[in-house]
Protein backbone atom coordinates (compact mmCIF):
# COMPACT_ATOMS: atom_id res chain seq x y z
CA UNK A 1 0.00 0.00 0.00
CA UNK A 2 1.17 3.50 -0.75
CA UNK A 3 2.10 5.29 2.44
CA UNK A 4 1.87 9.07 1.97
CA UNK A 5 4.28 9.62 4.84
CA UNK A 6 6.87 7.07 3.70
CA UNK A 7 6.52 6.64 -0.04
CA UNK A 8 10.10 5.42 -0.34
CA UNK A 9 11.45 2.04 0.80
CA UNK A 10 12.23 1.94 4.50
CA UNK A 11 15.73 3.10 5.26
CA UNK A 12 17.88 0.91 7.54
CA UNK A 13 20.79 3.03 8.62
CA UNK A 14 23.98 1.19 9.59
CA UNK A 15 26.20 3.11 11.95
CA UNK A 16 29.63 1.59 12.62
CA UNK A 17 31.98 1.97 15.53
CA UNK A 18 35.42 3.17 14.40
CA UNK A 19 36.87 -0.31 14.03
CA UNK A 20 40.13 -0.07 16.02
CA UNK A 21 40.16 -3.76 16.98
CA UNK A 22 37.00 -5.47 15.69
CA UNK A 23 36.39 -9.09 16.63
CA UNK A 24 34.50 -9.83 13.41
CA UNK A 25 33.96 -8.35 9.96
CA UNK A 26 31.57 -5.48 10.63
CA UNK A 27 31.36 -4.57 6.97
CA UNK A 28 29.67 -7.90 6.17
CA UNK A 29 26.59 -6.89 8.16
CA UNK A 30 25.03 -4.49 5.59
CA UNK A 31 25.27 -7.15 2.88
CA UNK A 32 23.50 -9.63 5.15
CA UNK A 33 20.80 -7.08 5.94
CA UNK A 34 20.33 -6.30 2.25
CA UNK A 35 19.88 -9.99 1.48
CA UNK A 36 17.47 -10.47 4.37
CA UNK A 37 15.40 -7.34 3.74
CA UNK A 38 15.31 -6.63 0.00
CA UNK A 39 12.27 -4.39 0.51
CA UNK A 40 14.38 -1.95 2.56
CA UNK A 41 17.27 0.34 1.71
CA UNK A 42 20.33 -0.40 3.80
CA UNK A 43 22.50 2.74 3.98
CA UNK A 44 25.90 3.21 5.59
CA UNK A 45 25.85 6.98 5.42
CA UNK A 46 23.47 9.74 6.44
CA UNK A 47 20.80 10.58 3.91
CA UNK A 48 18.01 13.07 3.31
CA UNK A 49 15.26 10.55 4.05
CA UNK A 50 14.41 9.69 7.65
CA UNK A 51 15.84 6.46 9.04
CA UNK A 52 13.30 3.76 9.71
CA UNK A 53 15.68 1.76 11.88
CA UNK A 54 19.24 2.31 13.08
CA UNK A 55 21.58 -0.66 13.34
CA UNK A 56 24.68 0.21 15.36
CA UNK A 57 27.39 -2.25 14.36
CA UNK A 58 30.21 -2.36 16.89
CA UNK A 59 33.32 -4.51 16.60
CA UNK A 60 33.52 -5.43 20.26
CA UNK A 61 31.63 -5.25 23.54
CA UNK A 62 33.03 -1.80 24.36
CA UNK A 63 30.50 -0.49 21.83
CA UNK A 64 32.08 2.95 21.67
CA UNK A 65 30.24 4.15 18.55
CA UNK A 66 28.61 7.49 19.13
CA UNK A 67 24.97 7.21 18.11
CA UNK A 68 23.07 9.45 20.53
CA UNK A 69 21.99 11.71 17.66
CA UNK A 70 20.88 8.80 15.50
CA UNK A 71 17.41 7.45 16.07
CA UNK A 72 15.29 5.36 13.76
CA UNK A 73 11.60 6.04 13.53
CA UNK A 74 10.93 2.42 14.46
CA UNK A 75 13.84 1.87 16.78
CA UNK A 76 17.52 1.18 17.15
CA UNK A 77 19.62 -1.86 18.04
CA UNK A 78 23.29 -2.28 18.88
CA UNK A 79 25.28 -5.41 18.00
CA UNK A 80 28.72 -6.11 19.41
CA UNK A 81 29.49 -9.62 18.15
CA UNK A 82 28.78 -11.76 15.13
CA UNK A 83 26.38 -13.99 17.04
CA UNK A 84 24.20 -10.97 17.79
CA UNK A 85 23.34 -10.57 14.13
CA UNK A 86 20.21 -12.73 14.40
CA UNK A 87 18.95 -10.57 17.27
CA UNK A 88 19.57 -7.46 15.21
CA UNK A 89 17.85 -8.96 12.17
CA UNK A 90 14.89 -9.96 14.31
CA UNK A 91 14.55 -6.40 15.58
CA UNK A 92 14.68 -5.04 12.04
CA UNK A 93 12.14 -7.64 10.89
CA UNK A 94 9.78 -6.79 13.73
CA UNK A 95 10.04 -3.09 12.96
CA UNK A 96 9.21 -3.66 9.30
CA UNK A 97 6.30 -5.92 10.15
CA UNK A 98 4.92 -3.38 12.62
CA UNK A 99 5.13 -0.77 9.90
CA UNK A 100 3.33 -3.06 7.45
CA UNK A 101 0.44 -3.56 9.87
CA UNK A 102 -0.27 0.15 10.08
CA UNK B 1 35.57 21.87 1.96
CA UNK B 2 36.06 20.61 5.51
CA UNK B 3 37.38 17.20 4.47
CA UNK B 4 39.62 16.26 1.54
CA UNK B 5 39.80 12.94 -0.25
CA UNK B 6 43.16 11.20 -0.30
CA UNK B 7 43.64 12.14 -3.95
CA UNK B 8 42.83 15.79 -3.21
CA UNK B 9 45.42 15.72 -0.45
CA UNK B 10 48.04 14.36 -2.84
CA UNK B 11 47.31 17.04 -5.41
CA UNK B 12 47.35 19.76 -2.75
CA UNK B 13 50.87 18.71 -1.75
CA UNK B 14 51.93 18.57 -5.39
CA UNK B 15 50.95 22.23 -5.77
CA UNK B 16 53.26 23.37 -2.96
CA UNK B 17 56.78 24.46 -3.79
CA UNK B 18 58.37 22.56 -0.91
CA UNK B 19 62.14 22.69 -1.02
CA UNK B 20 63.41 19.17 -0.28
CA UNK B 21 66.97 17.91 -0.67
CA UNK B 22 68.05 14.27 -0.68
CA UNK B 23 71.41 12.70 -1.57
CA UNK B 24 72.76 16.19 -2.25
CA UNK B 25 70.13 17.04 -4.85
CA UNK B 26 66.86 18.96 -4.90
CA UNK B 27 63.81 16.70 -5.10
CA UNK B 28 61.19 18.02 -7.50
CA UNK B 29 58.25 16.82 -5.38
CA UNK B 30 57.53 14.53 -2.46
CA UNK B 31 54.60 13.19 -4.47
CA UNK B 32 56.49 11.45 -7.25
CA UNK B 33 59.73 10.43 -5.57
CA UNK B 34 59.83 6.65 -4.89
CA UNK B 35 61.67 7.10 -1.59
CA UNK B 36 59.28 9.76 -0.28
CA UNK B 37 56.01 8.51 -1.78
CA UNK B 38 55.26 5.83 0.87
CA UNK B 39 55.39 8.57 3.51
CA UNK B 40 52.86 10.59 1.56
CA UNK B 41 50.72 7.46 1.14
CA UNK B 42 50.54 6.99 4.92
CA UNK B 43 49.11 10.48 5.34
CA UNK B 44 46.84 9.92 2.35
CA UNK B 45 45.39 6.96 4.28
CA UNK B 46 44.27 9.31 7.06
CA UNK B 47 42.12 11.12 4.47
CA UNK B 48 40.81 7.99 2.78
CA UNK B 49 39.88 6.26 6.04
CA UNK B 50 37.95 9.32 7.20
CA UNK B 51 35.58 9.01 4.25
CA UNK B 52 34.76 5.35 4.87
CA UNK B 53 31.58 4.75 6.91
CA UNK B 54 33.17 1.88 8.82
CA UNK B 55 35.87 4.19 10.24
CA UNK B 56 34.16 7.57 10.44
CA UNK B 57 33.27 7.23 14.11
CA UNK B 58 36.97 7.32 14.98
CA UNK B 59 38.34 9.30 12.06
CA UNK B 60 35.90 12.21 12.11
CA UNK B 61 34.33 14.49 14.68
CA UNK B 62 32.28 17.66 14.85
CA UNK B 63 34.42 20.79 15.12
CA UNK B 64 33.85 22.72 18.32
CA UNK B 65 34.55 25.91 16.37
CA UNK B 66 32.44 25.56 13.23
CA UNK B 67 30.15 22.62 13.99
CA UNK B 68 31.24 21.01 10.72
CA UNK B 69 32.39 17.42 10.47
CA UNK B 70 36.19 17.38 10.31
CA UNK B 71 39.04 14.92 10.33
CA UNK B 72 39.85 14.09 13.95
CA UNK B 73 43.51 14.91 13.28
CA UNK B 74 42.45 18.59 13.14
CA UNK B 75 40.40 18.40 16.34
CA UNK B 76 40.81 19.90 19.80
CA UNK B 77 39.67 17.31 22.34
CA UNK B 78 36.64 18.35 24.36
CA UNK B 79 36.01 15.25 26.48
CA UNK B 80 37.70 12.13 27.75
CA UNK B 81 35.76 10.31 25.04
CA UNK B 82 37.64 12.44 22.48
CA UNK B 83 40.94 11.48 24.11
CA UNK B 84 40.03 7.78 24.04
CA UNK B 85 38.90 7.93 20.43
CA UNK B 86 42.13 9.65 19.49
CA UNK B 87 44.09 6.61 20.74
CA UNK B 88 41.73 4.21 19.00
CA UNK B 89 42.04 6.16 15.76
CA UNK B 90 45.82 5.97 16.01
CA UNK B 91 45.70 2.24 16.56
CA UNK B 92 43.50 1.92 13.49
CA UNK B 93 45.86 4.04 11.36
CA UNK B 94 48.86 2.00 12.57
CA UNK B 95 47.06 -1.18 11.59
CA UNK B 96 46.26 0.13 8.12
CA UNK B 97 49.71 1.54 7.31
CA UNK B 98 52.18 -0.42 9.50
CA UNK B 99 54.10 2.83 9.74
CA UNK B 100 54.07 6.33 11.18
CA UNK B 101 51.14 8.18 9.62
CA UNK B 102 52.51 11.52 10.78
CA UNK B 103 49.43 13.62 11.48
CA UNK B 104 49.42 13.02 15.26
CA UNK B 105 52.20 15.47 15.87
CA UNK B 106 50.15 18.33 14.43
CA UNK B 107 47.08 17.26 16.41
CA UNK B 108 49.15 17.17 19.60
CA UNK B 109 50.55 20.61 18.80
CA UNK B 110 47.00 21.94 18.25
CA UNK B 111 45.87 20.72 21.64
CA UNK B 112 48.89 21.86 23.63
CA UNK B 113 48.99 25.31 22.00
CA UNK B 114 45.24 25.76 22.39
CA UNK B 115 45.41 25.56 26.20
CA UNK B 116 48.83 27.17 26.64
CA UNK B 117 47.98 30.27 24.59
CA UNK B 118 44.76 30.66 26.56
CA UNK B 119 46.61 30.68 29.87
CA UNK B 120 49.44 32.84 28.51
CA UNK B 121 46.97 35.47 27.26
CA UNK B 122 45.23 35.46 30.62
CA UNK B 123 48.45 36.17 32.48
CA UNK B 124 50.36 38.29 29.99
CA UNK B 125 47.59 40.09 28.08
CA UNK B 126 48.83 38.68 24.77
CA UNK B 127 46.57 37.74 21.82
CA UNK B 128 48.04 34.36 20.93
CA UNK B 129 44.93 32.30 21.58
CA UNK B 130 42.91 34.21 19.02
CA UNK B 131 45.78 33.87 16.55
CA UNK B 132 45.81 30.17 17.15
CA UNK B 133 42.04 29.67 16.94
CA UNK B 134 42.02 31.46 13.57
CA UNK B 135 44.84 29.21 12.38
CA UNK B 136 43.05 26.11 13.68
CA UNK B 137 39.83 27.15 11.95
CA UNK B 138 41.68 27.39 8.65
CA UNK B 139 43.45 24.07 9.28
CA UNK B 140 40.08 22.40 9.90
CA UNK B 141 38.39 24.03 6.93
CA UNK B 142 41.23 23.15 4.55
CA UNK B 143 41.90 19.76 6.19
CA UNK B 144 45.61 20.51 6.42
CA UNK B 145 48.29 18.11 7.46
CA UNK B 146 50.30 20.11 9.96
CA UNK B 147 53.73 19.04 11.14
CA UNK B 148 54.57 19.81 14.76
CA UNK B 149 58.23 20.73 15.07
CA UNK B 150 59.70 20.64 18.55
CA UNK B 151 63.15 19.03 18.62
CA UNK B 152 66.04 21.47 18.19
CA UNK B 153 69.51 20.11 17.33
CA UNK B 154 70.48 21.13 20.90
CA UNK B 155 74.28 21.17 20.43
CA UNK B 156 75.97 20.78 23.82
CA UNK B 157 73.31 19.14 26.01
CA UNK B 158 75.00 20.55 29.08
CA UNK B 159 74.34 24.15 28.04
CA UNK B 160 71.14 26.19 27.85
CA UNK B 161 70.03 27.63 24.49
CA UNK B 162 71.63 31.03 24.99
CA UNK B 163 74.96 29.58 26.14
CA UNK B 164 75.62 27.40 23.08
CA UNK B 165 78.78 28.06 21.05
CA UNK B 166 76.49 28.53 18.05
CA UNK B 167 73.34 30.45 19.08
CA UNK B 168 71.32 28.88 16.25
CA UNK B 169 71.43 25.38 17.73
CA UNK B 170 68.06 26.18 19.25
CA UNK B 171 65.61 27.92 16.93
CA UNK B 172 65.29 31.59 17.87
CA UNK B 173 63.95 34.98 16.95
CA UNK B 174 66.69 36.94 15.21
CA UNK B 175 64.65 40.00 14.34
CA UNK B 176 61.46 41.55 15.70
CA UNK B 177 59.62 43.71 13.18
CA UNK B 178 56.40 45.65 13.27
CA UNK B 179 54.68 43.09 11.04
CA UNK B 180 56.20 39.94 12.53
CA UNK B 181 59.39 38.13 13.44
CA UNK B 182 62.29 36.53 11.61
CA UNK B 183 63.45 33.17 12.95
CA UNK B 184 66.59 31.11 12.41
CA UNK B 185 67.47 27.59 13.49
CA UNK B 186 66.55 24.01 12.70
CA UNK B 187 64.23 21.26 13.83
CA UNK B 188 65.44 17.67 13.65
CA UNK B 189 63.72 14.29 13.11
CA UNK B 190 60.58 15.73 11.49
CA UNK B 191 58.57 12.74 10.28
CA UNK B 192 56.21 13.66 7.48
CA UNK B 193 57.30 17.24 7.09
CA UNK B 194 58.09 16.72 3.41
CA UNK B 195 54.41 16.03 2.75
CA UNK B 196 52.73 18.49 5.11
CA UNK B 197 50.94 21.73 4.30
CA UNK B 198 52.05 23.72 7.34
CA UNK B 199 54.49 23.43 10.21
CA UNK B 200 53.90 24.54 13.79
CA UNK B 201 57.12 25.28 15.64
CA UNK B 202 57.37 24.96 19.42
CA UNK B 203 60.24 25.34 21.88
CA UNK B 204 61.96 22.12 22.88
CA UNK B 205 62.64 22.72 26.58
CA UNK B 206 61.55 24.88 29.48
CA UNK B 207 63.27 28.27 29.30
CA UNK B 208 64.66 30.79 31.77
CA UNK B 209 64.26 34.58 31.42
CA UNK B 210 67.63 34.78 29.62
CA UNK B 211 66.27 32.61 26.79
CA UNK B 212 63.54 34.99 25.67
CA UNK B 213 64.43 34.77 21.98
CA UNK B 214 64.13 31.00 22.10
CA UNK B 215 60.67 30.91 23.67
CA UNK B 216 58.85 31.07 20.36
CA UNK B 217 55.96 29.24 18.72
CA UNK B 218 54.42 29.93 15.32
CA UNK B 219 53.06 28.41 12.12
CA UNK B 220 54.28 28.82 8.56
CA UNK B 221 53.43 27.07 5.29
CA UNK B 222 55.89 24.42 4.19
CA UNK B 223 56.76 26.38 1.08
CA UNK B 224 57.70 29.51 3.04
CA UNK B 225 60.70 31.41 1.78
CA UNK B 226 64.05 30.28 3.27
CA UNK B 227 62.56 27.09 4.69
CA UNK B 228 63.98 23.82 3.39
CA UNK B 229 64.44 20.19 4.34
CA UNK B 230 67.27 17.68 4.13
CA UNK B 231 65.86 14.14 4.11
CA UNK B 232 67.24 11.62 6.59
CA UNK B 233 68.55 8.24 5.47
CA UNK B 234 66.88 5.05 6.56
CA UNK B 235 68.13 1.50 6.63
CA UNK B 236 67.33 -0.16 3.26
CA UNK B 237 65.92 3.14 1.85
CA UNK B 238 67.31 2.68 -1.66
CA UNK B 239 65.54 -0.65 -2.03
CA UNK B 240 62.60 1.57 -2.92
CA UNK B 241 64.46 2.58 -6.08
CA UNK B 242 64.82 -1.01 -7.27
CA UNK B 243 61.22 -1.46 -8.33
CA UNK B 244 60.61 -4.58 -6.26
CA UNK B 245 57.45 -4.58 -4.17
CA UNK B 246 58.47 -7.82 -2.45
CA UNK B 247 61.92 -6.76 -1.26
CA UNK B 248 60.72 -3.57 0.45
CA UNK B 249 58.31 -5.47 2.70
CA UNK B 250 55.73 -2.67 2.77
CA UNK B 251 55.54 -1.25 -0.72
CA UNK B 252 52.75 1.23 -0.10
CA UNK B 253 53.33 2.93 3.24
CA UNK B 254 56.17 4.39 5.29
CA UNK B 255 57.40 7.45 7.14
CA UNK B 256 60.28 9.75 6.25
CA UNK B 257 62.15 12.21 8.44
CA UNK B 258 63.98 15.40 7.57
CA UNK B 259 66.21 17.98 9.16
CA UNK B 260 64.25 21.19 8.64
CA UNK B 261 66.14 24.44 8.27
CA UNK B 262 64.66 27.84 9.02
CA UNK B 263 67.23 30.12 7.43
CA UNK B 264 65.77 33.51 8.39
CA UNK B 265 62.10 32.72 7.87
CA UNK B 266 59.57 35.52 8.28
CA UNK B 267 56.52 34.84 10.46
CA UNK B 268 53.63 37.33 10.30
CA UNK B 269 52.14 38.53 13.60
CA UNK B 270 48.90 36.59 13.18
CA UNK B 271 50.75 33.29 13.06
CA UNK B 272 52.71 33.81 16.28
CA UNK B 273 51.60 31.76 19.30
CA UNK B 274 54.44 32.53 21.73
CA UNK B 275 57.11 35.20 21.49
CA UNK B 276 59.32 35.65 24.50
CA UNK B 277 57.00 34.54 27.31
CA UNK B 278 59.52 32.12 28.77
CA UNK B 279 57.22 31.08 31.64
CA UNK B 280 54.98 29.34 29.15
CA UNK B 281 57.64 27.50 27.15
CA UNK B 282 57.79 24.77 29.78
CA UNK B 283 54.01 24.44 29.93
CA UNK B 284 53.82 24.07 26.16
CA UNK B 285 56.59 21.48 26.07
CA UNK B 286 55.11 19.48 28.94
CA UNK B 287 51.62 19.41 27.45
CA UNK B 288 52.79 18.61 23.93
CA UNK B 289 55.04 15.84 25.26
CA UNK B 290 52.15 14.48 27.33
CA UNK B 291 49.79 14.31 24.36
CA UNK B 292 52.47 12.81 22.16
CA UNK B 293 53.36 10.19 24.76
CA UNK B 294 49.69 9.26 24.84
CA UNK B 295 49.74 9.02 21.04
CA UNK B 296 52.33 6.26 21.15
CA UNK B 297 49.89 4.14 23.13
CA UNK B 298 47.81 4.03 19.95
CA UNK B 299 50.02 4.26 16.88
CA UNK B 300 52.72 1.81 17.97
CA UNK B 301 50.03 -0.62 19.10
CA UNK B 302 48.50 -0.58 15.63
CA UNK B 303 51.88 -1.28 14.04
CA UNK B 304 52.41 -3.95 16.70
CA UNK B 305 49.13 -5.57 15.63
CA UNK B 306 50.54 -5.93 12.11
CA UNK B 307 53.85 -7.32 13.38
CA UNK B 308 52.11 -9.85 15.63
CA UNK B 309 49.94 -10.91 12.70
CA UNK B 310 53.03 -11.22 10.50
CA UNK B 311 54.83 -13.34 13.10
CA UNK B 312 51.80 -15.61 13.47
CA UNK B 313 51.64 -16.00 9.68
CA UNK B 314 55.37 -16.74 9.53
CA UNK B 315 54.79 -19.49 12.10
CA UNK B 316 51.93 -20.86 9.98
CA UNK B 317 54.04 -20.76 6.83
CA UNK B 318 56.99 -22.37 8.59
CA UNK B 319 54.72 -25.13 9.93
CA UNK B 320 55.65 -24.16 13.49
CA UNK B 321 52.34 -22.67 14.59
CA UNK B 322 51.45 -25.64 16.80
CA UNK B 323 54.69 -25.54 18.80
CA UNK B 324 53.88 -24.50 22.37
CA UNK B 325 56.80 -22.06 22.61
CA UNK B 326 55.65 -20.31 19.43
CA UNK B 327 52.12 -20.00 20.77
CA UNK B 328 53.53 -18.63 24.00
CA UNK B 329 55.63 -16.06 22.15
CA UNK B 330 52.57 -14.83 20.26
CA UNK B 331 50.77 -14.54 23.61
CA UNK B 332 53.69 -12.57 25.04
CA UNK B 333 53.74 -10.20 22.05
CA UNK B 334 50.01 -9.65 22.45
CA UNK B 335 50.36 -9.07 26.17
CA UNK B 336 53.07 -6.46 25.64
CA UNK B 337 51.16 -4.74 22.86
CA UNK B 338 47.92 -4.57 24.81
CA UNK B 339 49.81 -3.28 27.85
CA UNK B 340 50.93 -0.32 25.72
CA UNK B 341 47.34 0.21 24.65
CA UNK B 342 46.14 -0.01 28.25
CA UNK B 343 48.17 2.96 29.37
CA UNK B 344 47.21 4.92 26.25
CA UNK B 345 43.56 4.37 27.13
CA UNK B 346 44.12 4.89 30.87
CA UNK B 347 45.76 8.31 30.53
CA UNK B 348 42.86 9.30 28.27
CA UNK B 349 40.15 8.11 30.68
CA UNK B 350 41.83 10.12 33.44
CA UNK B 351 41.99 13.24 31.31
CA UNK B 352 40.76 16.57 32.63
CA UNK B 353 39.50 19.93 31.43
CA UNK B 354 41.99 22.78 31.08
CA UNK B 355 41.13 26.45 31.60
CA UNK B 356 40.67 26.83 27.85
CA UNK B 357 38.03 24.09 27.77
CA UNK B 358 39.97 21.42 25.94
CA UNK B 359 41.00 18.18 27.61
CA UNK B 360 44.48 17.16 28.71
CA UNK B 361 45.54 13.60 29.44
CA UNK B 362 46.73 12.43 32.84
CA UNK B 363 50.42 13.28 32.57
CA UNK B 364 51.69 10.57 34.90
CA UNK B 365 49.92 7.81 33.01
CA UNK B 366 50.90 9.28 29.63
CA UNK B 367 54.54 9.23 30.68
CA UNK B 368 54.21 5.67 31.96
CA UNK B 369 52.69 4.81 28.58
CA UNK B 370 55.64 6.23 26.67
CA UNK B 371 58.17 4.69 29.06
CA UNK B 372 56.68 1.29 28.22
CA UNK B 373 56.88 2.18 24.54
CA UNK B 374 60.64 2.71 24.90
CA UNK B 375 60.90 -0.98 25.85
CA UNK B 376 58.09 -3.23 24.66
CA UNK B 377 58.36 -2.79 20.88
CA UNK B 378 61.98 -3.97 21.19
CA UNK B 379 60.83 -7.16 22.91
CA UNK B 380 58.01 -7.59 20.40
CA UNK B 381 60.46 -7.29 17.50
CA UNK B 382 62.86 -9.73 19.21
CA UNK B 383 60.08 -12.29 19.51
CA UNK B 384 58.98 -11.67 15.91
CA UNK B 385 62.54 -12.30 14.71
CA UNK B 386 62.69 -15.43 16.87
CA UNK B 387 59.50 -16.81 15.32
CA UNK B 388 60.36 -15.74 11.76
CA UNK B 389 63.71 -17.49 11.65
CA UNK B 390 66.96 -16.42 10.01
CA UNK B 391 65.53 -16.43 6.51
CA UNK B 392 64.10 -12.95 7.12
CA UNK B 393 67.64 -11.62 6.73
CA UNK B 394 69.18 -14.14 4.33
CA UNK B 395 66.51 -14.63 1.67
CA UNK B 396 67.50 -13.88 -1.93
CA UNK B 397 65.94 -10.99 -3.80
CA UNK B 398 62.73 -10.88 -5.81
CA UNK B 399 64.88 -10.76 -8.96
CA UNK B 400 66.31 -14.16 -8.01
CA UNK B 401 62.83 -15.51 -7.34
CA UNK B 402 61.70 -14.33 -10.80
CA UNK B 403 64.90 -15.46 -12.58
CA UNK B 404 64.24 -18.18 -15.15
CA UNK B 405 67.11 -20.39 -13.97
CA UNK B 406 67.52 -19.41 -10.30
CA UNK B 407 63.85 -18.92 -9.53
CA UNK B 408 62.91 -22.62 -9.47
CA UNK B 409 65.70 -23.28 -6.96
CA UNK B 410 64.61 -20.42 -4.72
CA UNK B 411 61.04 -21.62 -4.98
CA UNK B 412 61.97 -25.24 -4.24
CA UNK B 413 64.35 -24.75 -1.34
CA UNK B 414 62.75 -21.83 0.45
CA UNK B 415 59.26 -23.23 0.63
CA UNK B 416 57.87 -23.88 4.10
CA UNK B 417 54.56 -25.77 4.32
CA UNK B 418 53.54 -27.19 0.96
CA UNK B 419 50.20 -25.36 0.89
CA UNK B 420 51.75 -21.87 0.92
CA UNK B 421 53.76 -20.44 -1.97
CA UNK B 422 57.38 -19.52 -1.44
CA UNK B 423 56.53 -16.05 -2.66
CA UNK B 424 53.97 -15.54 0.09
CA UNK B 425 56.39 -16.87 2.68
CA UNK B 426 59.02 -14.40 1.48
CA UNK B 427 56.49 -11.55 1.48
CA UNK B 428 55.70 -12.02 5.15
CA UNK B 429 59.37 -12.39 6.08
CA UNK B 430 60.19 -9.17 4.22
CA UNK B 431 57.42 -7.39 6.09
CA UNK B 432 58.94 -8.55 9.38
CA UNK B 433 62.35 -7.42 8.16
CA UNK B 434 60.89 -4.04 7.20
CA UNK B 435 59.38 -3.52 10.64
CA UNK B 436 62.25 -4.83 12.70
CA UNK B 437 65.32 -3.56 10.85
CA UNK B 438 64.27 -1.97 7.56
CA UNK B 439 62.79 1.43 6.80
CA UNK B 440 59.84 0.95 9.19
CA UNK B 441 62.16 0.16 12.10
CA UNK B 442 62.91 3.88 12.22
CA UNK B 443 59.32 4.39 13.33
CA UNK B 444 58.71 1.20 15.26
CA UNK B 445 62.00 0.88 17.14
CA UNK B 446 64.17 3.99 17.47
CA UNK B 447 61.23 6.38 17.31
CA UNK B 448 59.68 4.33 20.11
CA UNK B 449 62.84 5.00 22.10
CA UNK B 450 63.38 8.69 21.37
CA UNK B 451 60.22 10.04 19.76
CA UNK B 452 58.12 12.24 22.10
CA UNK B 453 61.17 12.36 24.36
CA UNK B 454 63.89 9.89 25.29
CA UNK B 455 63.32 7.53 28.26
CA UNK B 456 64.93 9.82 30.81
CA UNK B 457 62.51 12.63 29.93
CA UNK B 458 59.62 10.40 30.99
CA UNK B 459 61.40 9.34 34.16
CA UNK B 460 61.78 12.97 35.17
CA UNK B 461 58.05 13.47 34.67
CA UNK B 462 57.21 10.24 36.49
CA UNK B 463 59.37 11.42 39.40
CA UNK B 464 57.54 14.77 39.44
CA UNK B 465 54.09 13.24 39.22
CA UNK B 466 54.70 10.11 41.28
CA UNK B 467 53.27 11.45 44.57
CA UNK B 468 55.98 9.72 46.63
CA UNK B 469 55.31 11.64 49.86
CA UNK B 470 51.76 10.34 49.88
CA UNK B 471 53.04 6.80 49.37
CA UNK B 472 55.40 7.22 52.35
CA UNK B 473 52.43 8.24 54.47
CA UNK B 474 50.55 5.14 53.38
CA UNK B 475 53.46 2.93 54.37
CA UNK B 476 53.82 4.68 57.73
CA UNK B 477 50.15 4.20 58.47
CA UNK B 478 50.29 0.48 57.75
CA UNK B 479 53.55 0.04 59.68
CA UNK B 480 52.20 2.07 62.60
CA UNK B 481 54.97 4.64 62.41
CA UNK B 482 54.03 7.87 64.20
Amino acid sequence: MFDPHYPMPKRIRVKYCGGCNPRYDRTAVPAKLRAAFPEAVVAETAGDDPDHFVAVVCGCVVACARHDELNGRAGKAVMTSEKEYERLAAAVRASLEREGER
Amino acid sequence: MAMMTGDQYVESIRKLDIKIFMFGEKVSSAVDNPILRPSLNSVKATYDLALKPEYEDLMTVKSHITGKRINRFCHVHHSTDDLIKKVKMQRLCGQKTASCFQRCVGMDAFNSIFSTTFECDKKCGTKYHQNFVEFLKEAQEKDWTVDGAMTDPKGDRGLSPGKQADPDLYLRVVERRKDGIVVRGAKAHQTGICNSHQVIVMPTIAMGPEDKDYAVSFAVPLDAENLFMIVGRQSCDTRKLEGSSLDVGNCEFGGMEALTIFDNVFVPNDRIFLNGETDFAGMLVERFAGYHRQSYGGCKVGVGDVLIGAAALAADYNGAHKASHVKDKIIEMTHLNETLYSSGIACSCEGFKTESGNYLIDLLLANVCKQNVTRFPYEITRLAEDIAGGLMVTAPSEKDLRHPKLGPYVDKYLRGVASVSTENRLKILRLIENLTLGTAAVGYRTESMHGAGSPQAQRIMIARQGNIESKKKLAKAIAKIE
